[in-house]
């Protein structure tokens, strides 16, 4: 009779972690968007300031925001393999490359 | 990663010079020794940090009558819960949610409260407690744009956002890693004579290049340990220093800058580029006047950009300056005398504190440890609160003793 298959206890292994939940609606408001294939960005209506991450106002004017289909293209600016996470469900998946990015939105940059 | 203000927010307009600190002082630096997890709250440490400065200065919660104070982990509350809670009864009071730049801004705050009579002695402190799991709770729910944008992605906290930062800079202005080593090996030697430090053996060139990578390129010892601990200083009149028998300094000046450049695709400098010809001005001397720097150490590369940032070189130079200075007590220019939050352990608002209670103890000559020799004036510079992709907040001040 074998007994239980003895476990590394220094492995993590997948319990079903859930990824970080707490979102702002405007960011749902861009997941939705890029979930249907479209990278969208927020636009200000008045001085058409392209802004990320997503804001409830216009950091330029203080106009309001309207969601608006960006370029695919950018420019890394810098990048990272993050190695070591805080959060037990990433904790599986390292290394996670991240990187920052600027590119040519539609209408003025910010 | 663009965002932020239009250009209009970028120009500095001529504005004269800011009033003189004359008639404020700063006296009785408390450090609560650092420990690296604690079962205590913000609560205990700011209570301890507060019996540290009556054992300093003989007084008690009914001779406070200002209060500012800084934590990350004493929620639900703020300094208000805090004042019931410690039994003070203040007619001026300040909640500074601002991190590493908490200490030069509740000097700034309470040095005009003093000034304007609105206070006579204003008690600062920060304290934050760390527990398992707590740092992560404080990344997870840092800020708006840290969580849409930030820990959804690997959730690698300030290593991963100072990473990027570091790995720009880098590459910006030709600085390896070598140069930051050497900043970190000097810190760690100024650390071994502070007896409250956390890191308590010498770290060498060799052990530095040989770190694991966290986030490249920031490898182990570029990071801060978080800990719990608490910082205080008060702020009063001359007069009543001098009644109350403590040695005191004068602030000669001080900058602050929040969202300093919110247009730069990736943060290469901060808001001290803006006002650090204002805190020259006013403080009446120069960079080489300074006999230490007691800088923002988060990470090494923050410490790189102060250099720079305050005037100590040219923008771009740091690999050359740090090559050709020596950071330790007895060095051209002491760095961080007590090891900075990089070798005595970051223990969060209070990280912001320390270096304002470290430049204090050097320049009033009642060090923890070693002492610059002959050391009257310190620059204070803070830097604080990745809201997202950079340091939002900046601010330096220097102290002169009297």
């Amino acid at each position: 009779v074998r007994g239980p298959v003895k476990k590394d206890p220094l492995r993590p292994i997948d319990l079903g972690h859930v990824p970080p939940a707490p979102r702002s609606r405007a960011a749902m408001a861009m997941a939705v968007r890029a979930g249907q294939g479209r990278f969208m960005l927020q636009a200000c209506v008045r001085c058409e300031a392209v802004t990320y991450p997503p804001r409830d106002c216009c950091p330029a004017c203080w106009g309001a925001l309207a969601w608006r289909d960006q370029p695919q293209g950018g420019r890394v600016v810098a990048q990272t393999d993050v190695r070591v996470s805080a959060d037990i469900y990433f904790r599986g998946q390292m290394p996670w490359r991240i990187w920052c990015s600027g590119w040519t939105a539609q209408g003025r940059r910010r | 990663m663009l965002a932020g203000v239009g250009e209009l927010g970028q120009v500095n307009r001529m504005t004269r010079l800011p009033a003189s600190y004359e008639g404020a002082v700063v006296a009785a630096p408390v450090t609560v020794p650092y420990v690296r997890f604690s079962p205590q709250t913000a609560h205990w440490w700011a209570g301890r940090a507060l019996a540290g400065v009556a054992q300093a200065t003989g007084l008690g919660p009914g001779d406070i009558d200002g209060f500012c104070f800084a934590s990350f982990s004493a929620a639900p509350d703020t300094a208000v819960g805090m004042v019931q809670h410690l039994g003070l009864s203040p007619r001026w009071l300040d909640h500074i949610p601002t991190g590493g730049a908490s200490g030069v801004m509740a000097l700034r705050r309470a040095a005009r409260a003093v000034q304007a009579g609105e206070a006579e002695v204003v008690a600062c402190v920060a304290a934050d407690t760390n527990r398992i799991d707590s740092f992560r709770r404080t990344l997870e729910g840092f800020s708006r744009f840290a969580q849409d944008a930030m820990y959804p992605y690997g959730a690698g906290g300030p290593n991963a956002t100072f990473a990027l930062m570091t790995d720009a800079y880098m590459r910006a202005y030709g600085v390896s890693r070598a140069d930051f080593a050497k900043l970190c090996v000097a810190q760690r030697e100024n650390a071994l004579s502070n007896p409250h430090a956390l890191m308590k053996s010498p770290l060498t060139h060799e052990m530095y290049m040989a770190a694991r990578a966290i986030s490249d390129p920031v490898h182990l010892y570029d990071c801060v340990m978080p800990c719990a601990g608490a910082e205080a200083f008060i702020v009063t009149t001359p007069e009543r220093a001098e009644a109350l028998g403590l040695k005191a300094a004068q602030m000669r000046g001080a900058i602050e800058r929040h969202n300093g450049f919110a247009a730069d695709p990736v943060q290469l400098r901060g808001g001290w580029v803006r006002d650090v010809d204002t805190l020259w001005q006013m403080a009446g001397m120069a960079p080489s006047d300074m006999h230490m720097l007691q800088a923002y150490d988060d990470y090494p590369v923050i410490v790189a950009m102060q250099i720079e940032d305050l005037g100590f070189c040219e923008k771009g130079a740091v690999s050359r300056f740090i090559g050709k200075n020596e950071f330790g007590m007895q060095g051209s220019l002491p760095l961080n005398t007590n090891g900075g939050q990089l070798s005595a352990g970051q223990a969060g608002a209070a990280g912001g504190f320390q270096n304002v209670t470290e430049a204090l103890r050097q320049i009033l000559r009642m060090p923890l440890g070693a002492q610059v020799p002959g050391a009257t004036r310190a620059l204070v510079s803070g830097f604080g609160m990745v809201n997202y992709d950079r340091g939002v907040c900046s601010g330096a001040a220097v102290l002169e003793a009297l």
